[in-house]
């Protein structure tokens, strides 16, 4: 008996051919089912991620499953196998249940630590389970994997510190007020940066969301995309009274906001905090801003700075993560070893 | 105890939850504001709330000091003979008195928020920790005798 694992991911493939061999959801207990008939394995699960199309067997004995499970991954979507062979991995045992362990752990995730990853190694075993294409060792080893994710997870620092611009920034509103839900959001421009962090933070239910823009087209077309509203882009000022947090992401030449406007619009808001999140470059909002009381300004460097520090403490954690994976993957085999 | 000393007993703790939610307050507010990672590390409550925090524990603390002050005025009063006698508590009673009034007053009429408010009622809760630390054990006071 070996386990195996057949896949690609963003390490090996581009977006293209990932969302190209990516399986619907709606039809995985179908591509499980021919899996088991087509390559003789005893047990398979399907992860498929946005990041990752991987196929996990078991295979009662060593039998060629390998290029029929190329053949199938290929074919199922309308690909030529060698088209996809070079982009492929295929782990036999320790190494595929060491990956799968570093998959449940966010280890081998585009962004390290990241969490989503386990309850989408969660599902894809449900969903095994489901189709009826999980045995005792896959029972064994998905719950194993489960289990080793969460500990990596608690025992060490890999999944803290928001490492993304947007989530840097959501998180810094968390730290600053109270209840995000009760806030006031207004976008200035519309920047793919600046969208990306509206929706984290429509994500983490902020009460409103207001949309400026040089075109007013293009404001009603960024407020429909955010169930936001249009402010009018020469209102800036008597809009920030009103406002607890600015995301300005334009092509501007110039200062949209200045010191003397924000300070104006601070008495009338009578020094509520205000968040100003400055992603343009060059920058749209005077840094000197920022000098103001009550007035938190990040600009894009800011926010990047942060995100790298926080990723350079989870790569110091990479060390405990593996050794954590280790010692499970030691006490699987062996449980495995003695099952058998 | 006398009500005079539970008033006062409670303001202490109240100032003491002021100063506290103050200090925590000023050390993440200069995080956030020099743009220190640290200010994304452990759990801490956000700056409104730690703001809010304050300003609650700073009223509720100056409600039972003012009565604490009448009542303390009453029974020098009825004991002294006279209910302000100059001794050095009962100034530095007034003074941090008059310290947390004017963080009221900037909060209620100024409309002042964070950073210099929160500062103030620290300074203030270091009047209170000088008035009965310091001045009870450094300076000649009749307060010991209750």
């Amino acid at each position: 008996m070996e386990i195996s694992v057949l896949g690609l991911n963003h390490h090996t493939a581009p977006v293209e051919l990932r969302e190209q061999l990516a399986f619907d959801p709606n039809r995985l207990p179908e591509a499980l089912a021919m899996i088991r008939q087509r390559a003789k394995v005893s047990e398979c699960a399907i992860l498929s991620t946005c990041n990752r199309v991987e196929l996990y067997t078991v295979l009662p004995e060593m039998n060629g499953q390998a290029r029929a499970l190329k053949q199938f991954l290929a074919r199922t979507h309308g690909v030529a196998p060698e088209m996809i062979e070079d982009r492929l991995y295929w782990h036999l045992q320790p190494d595929s249940i060491r990956h799968l362990f570093r998959v449940t752990s966010g280890l081998d995730s585009m962004v390290l630590g990241e969490s989503e990853i386990l309850g989408q190694v969660r599902s894809a075993y449900a969903q095994a389970v489901e189709a009826g294409a999980v045995g005792s060792v896959f029972h064994r080893l998905f719950q194993a994997a489960l289990r080793t994710g969460k500990a990596v997870r608690s025992q060490t620092g890999i999944g803290r510190g928001a490492v993304s611009v947007s989530s840097v920034a959501v998180e810094l509103a968390g730290r600053i007020f109270r209840d995000i839900r009760t806030k006031r959001v207004l976008a200035i421009g519309s920047g793919h940066m600046g969208q990306l962090t509206v929706q984290c933070l429509k994500a983490q239910g902020v009460g409103e969301i207001w949309v400026t823009n040089r075109s007013d087209e293009r404001a009603q077309a960024v407020a429909e995309k955010v169930a936001g509203r249009v402010a009018p882009i020469d209102r800036i000022e008597e809009t920030l009274r009103e406002t607890d947090i600015v995301i300005c992401s334009t092509a501007a030449d110039r200062f949209l906001l200045t010191v003397e406007q924000t300070r104006r619009a601070m008495v009338a808001r009578r020094q509520r905090p205000l968040f100003l999140i400055d992603i343009s470059v060059p920058r749209n909002l005077d840094p000197r801003i920022g000098q103001l009381e009550n007035v938190y300004l990040y600009d894009i460097d800011d926010l990047e700075g942060i995100a790298s520090t926080n990723l350079q403490t989870r790569l110091k954690e990479v060390e405990t993560c593996n050794a954590i994976i280790e010692t499970q993957l030691e006490e699987f085999v062996s449980r495995v070893s003695c099952v058998r | 105890m006398t009500g005079h000393g539970l008033f006062f007993l409670g303001s202490a703790a109240c100032f003491l939850a002021a100063g506290l939610t103050g200090l925590l307050f000023l050390v993440q507010e200069g995080r956030i504001k020099r743009k220190d990672p640290r200010a994304l590390r452990g759990l801490s409550l956000p700056l409104e709330g730690l703001d809010r925090l304050n300003w609650l524990a700073v009223v509720a603390g100056f409600v039972l000091f003012s009565f604490g002050m009448i009542q303390g005025h009453r029974l020098a009063g009825l004991a002294w003979g006279a209910p302000f006698s100059g001794d050095p508590i009962e100034v530095w009673s007034w003074i941090t008195w008059a310290a947390y009034g004017l963080v009221l007053i900037l909060r209620l009429t100024a409309g002042l928020k964070g950073r210099r408010v929160v500062f103030l009622s620290v300074v203030s809760f270091l009047l209170v920790l000088l008035t009965i630390g310091g001045v009870n054990h450094l300076a000649q006071t009749r307060h010991h005798l209750f």
